[in-house]
């Protein structure tokens, strides 16, 4: 866990690399750095990345049959209205870059609560939006109160002796019976954070932010990391790097295209090497 | 002066049918401890919750009275203004942290206060040295045992030293020690001015503190229950053959060691108290023995097997746990299914079920909610639960949090009942009258060793009060 800032930096500027990103090489880096930076993060990842790359792939697959686009075709099909089976190459890179910002954006939320303390989370966002630090406290607690939980319900299934299901459906249909009390359990502890926060004479007068530990080298490189990104994504938004999907894409490995893509990934690698040594 | 002034308050939870406080008067003046008892849910929470201005506005229903604390109305203060002179200590101390590390969740109560930020530290430390936790400073609070988390948020209460101190069940998870040590620091903030109100199930513990002792039954004050009428001492078991063997269990949290080298017996019909500071590793063992913690080496068995390698589910009904907070592990939608579930699982009969229901008095919560009873009333639900499949060992994880008087001399009574048909408990508590009432034996933890056999009443003649 470390100062929120330089994850705050990096994960911003992953998203808006990927939002402002034209070219699939450098959204695809921008998802690469995501995952190198969630990684690092002293969690489980196994359902975050499955939820990434669900939606990834629901989005590429959506989009052949919500567009009407491309000039390669490789299904033909009819169209009607509403729906057009004809399924093109373009239709197809479209959706998969579409898959790539959503899982970017679902990736680098996931990986900036994990390395940040949310201790200093909620002091920097009592600082400066005192009214959202409520809100704050819940977001970064809300998984791992979740998780544990689950660990605490799965503990109670087996205390009764009920034995871990056998196959991954019978798995699925015990894990479904726990949402129920999970959800219930999450809905009391979000009340309960409120009310301790209240308790504690939070929102009754004004709030006195302590001092924070300036950021050390590793944290002041992860802020100029992510500052970077971010003027990447500037200067892609007013133009740099242009790259047209339809009619027919263009070659996707273009050598400035490369060149930018590798250098997020390195910057992300690197950034993450430094948080798993900042810990 | 009066710190505390109501009449005539009452309050209703949402949806609820009946009034769970009626016709309350109180008046507390400055520098009095008035202490709580009563039977569990008799209203004794929601009273405390009331008066620090967290009921209604974050449970709903409808309040309706006059109500002045600190020289605020409660009818018109909100909650956050109330705490600015109010410490409210919730009585699972689980609920009561906001950040995850001691020293800045004991911070936090500062910093909403707006004091000055070079005072906020050093006053933080000087809170948790107060009740014995410097060394938990960088702690984080998910990785504290339940009696450490109630020193750091007791610490959280008094470090912003404020007017009226409100304390729901500030003993309940602390060892004697501790205990002592904090009733000796409420006498010193009373004679500083502080008015303080607590509720208690744990007489022996306050009873040198109190100005006044009012009881809270159905929701309306009243005259104090008696105290807990225990069934007779337990006398030894006589040498049974074991029910339980642990030998050489080596156990770790977080890499460390905490238990070293346990060997020992549990006698079958023994009924053990396991006692030891708060964080010596009491509900580890515990846990271990249930097969929700794997020992780093050393085996646990029973008579008809080698229990170390198994999981927890294939240890029941030999092996039973109670765990501590029975308000995290709750999975059905009403007490009496959470009762039976698990013996129907097993294929066991009802009997015992309908058994362990009459024994606690819970006939009349079959049909309520788990998560709308009490803590003492959860913790009979969760007794009644592990009952209802006989188990050849029970292990009781601070069985008696939240639990009345009357109801801890109901479960005594039950284990003596049990044991003499060969039933083996363990009890992990620092409830030192029902030791004496249940125990014939302790284990004893400190210093990463357990010390297995001493008799009851030598060892709790030796230990301070």
């Amino acid at each position: 866990m470390t100062d929120p800032r330089g994850p705050l930096a990096l994960c911003a500027g992953l998203i808006a690399v990927s939002l402002a990103a034209e070219q699939p090489v450098l959204v695809a880096a921008a998802l690469a750095g995501s995952v190198l930076l969630y990684l690092a993060a002293p969690v489980s990842h196994a359902l975050m990345l499955r939820l990434a790359a669900a939606s990834a792939l629901l989005l590429l697959l959506l989009n052949p049959f919500l567009a009407m686009e491309g000039d390669r075709i490789l299904v033909p099909g009819p169209g009607f209205a509403l729906l057009d089976l004809e399924v093109t190459a373009e239709e197809l890179l479209y959706g998969a870059v579409s898959g790539m910002r959503l899982a970017t954006a679902i990736i680098a939320t996931a990986a900036f609560l994990a390395l940040s303390d949310p201790d200093r989370l909620q002091a920097l966002v009592s600082r400066v939006a005192p009214r959202s630090a409520l809100t704050v406290a819940l977001a970064a607690r809300l998984m791992p109160a979740l998780r544990s939980d689950a660990a605490a319900l799965h503990e109670a299934v087996l205390l009764r002796g009920s034995a871990p299901a056998a196959g991954r459906r019978a798995r699925a249909r015990q894990a479904a019976v726990l949402v129920e009390p999970l959800v219930a359990s999450s809905l009391d502890r979000g009340v309960g954070i409120a009310e301790a926060m209240a308790a504690r004479g939070y929102g009754g007068g004004p709030f006195t932010a302590l001092p924070e530990p300036p950021a050390g080298r590793r944290g002041r490189f992860a802020v100029v990391a992510g500052l970077a990104l971010l003027g990447l994504a500037i200067a892609l938004v007013a133009g740099l790097l242009p790259y047209a999907v339809y009619p027919q894409a263009e070659p996707l490995l273009r050598a400035p295209a490369l060149v930018a893509a590798a250098a997020v990934v390195v910057v992300c690698a690197v950034a993450a090497h430094a948080q798993r040594g900042g810990r | 002066m009066s710190a505390i002034r109501i009449a005539g308050v009452g309050y209703r939870y949402p949806g609820a049918a009946a009034r769970t406080l009626s016709g309350i008067d109180l008046v507390v003046d400055a520098g009095r401890i008035v202490v709580l008892e009563g039977p569990s849910g008799g209203g004794k929470t929601t009273l405390l919750r009331v008066l620090a201005g967290l009921a209604p506005a974050f449970h709903g229903g409808e309040a309706w009275g006059a109500a002045s604390v600190a020289g605020l109305d409660l009818r018109t203060a909100a909650p956050g203004l109330v705490a600015q002179r109010v410490g409210f200590l919730f009585q699972e101390p689980e609920a009561q942290g906001v950040m995850t590390e001691a020293l800045r969740d004991v911070a936090f109560g500062l910093q909403c206060r707006g004091w000055a930020p070079n005072r906020i530290e050093p006053s933080a430390r000087a809170a948790l040295a107060a009740v014995g936790c410097d060394h938990l400073v960088g702690r984080r609070l998910d990785t504290l045992s339940s009696g450490e988390r109630q020193r750091v948020a007791l610490a959280a209460v008094l470090a912003p030293e404020p007017d009226v101190l409100l304390l729901d069940e500030p003993t309940a998870q602390l060892d004697d020690d501790a205990a002592c040590e904090l009733v000796g620091q409420l006498r010193r903030l009373a004679d500083r001015g502080l008015a303080i109100v607590l509720s208690e199930h744990r007489r022996d513990r306050i009873e040198h503190l109190a100005d006044e002792v009012l009881g809270v039954t159905a929701g309306r004050i009243g005259p104090p229950p008696g105290p807990a009428a225990y069934p007779a001492a337990l006398e030894a078991a006589p040498d049974a053959a074991p029910a339980l063997t642990l030998r050489g269990v080596d156990l770790q949290r977080d890499g460390t060691t905490v238990i070293d080298g346990v060997t020992c017996d549990l006698p079958a019909g023994a009924s053990i108290a396991l006692v030891g500071p708060n964080g010596a590793g009491k509900s580890t063992l515990l846990r271990a023995i249930a097969g929700l913690e794997a020992p780093v080496r050393g085996t646990i068995a029973t008579p008809r097997r080698d229990l170390t390698a198994l999981p927890a589910d294939r240890r029941v009904p030999e092996v039973r746990l109670v765990p501590q907070d029975p308000g995290r592990t709750l999975l059905e939608a009403t007490a009496e299914a959470e009762i039976r579930t698990g013996a129907a699982l097993l294929g066991m009969p009802d009997e015992a079920g309908d058994r362990a229901i009459e024994d606690l008095g819970l006939g009349g919560l079959l049909h309520r909610h788990p998560r709308d009873l009490s803590v003492g009333e959860r913790e009979r639900v969760a007794i009644a639960a592990a009952l209802a499949v006989e188990p050849g060992v029970l292990l009781l994880d601070e069985p008696t949090r939240g639990m009345d008087a009357a109801h801890r001399a109901t479960l005594a009574r039950i284990i003596g009942e049990r044991r003499a048909r060969g039933l083996a408990t363990v009890t992990a508590t620092h409830d030192r009258a029902f030791v004496r009432a249940t125990a014939d034996a302790l284990w004893a933890i400190g210093d990463r060793r357990l010390v297995a056999g001493d008799p009851v009443p030598h060892v709790l003649r030796e230990a301070p009060r």
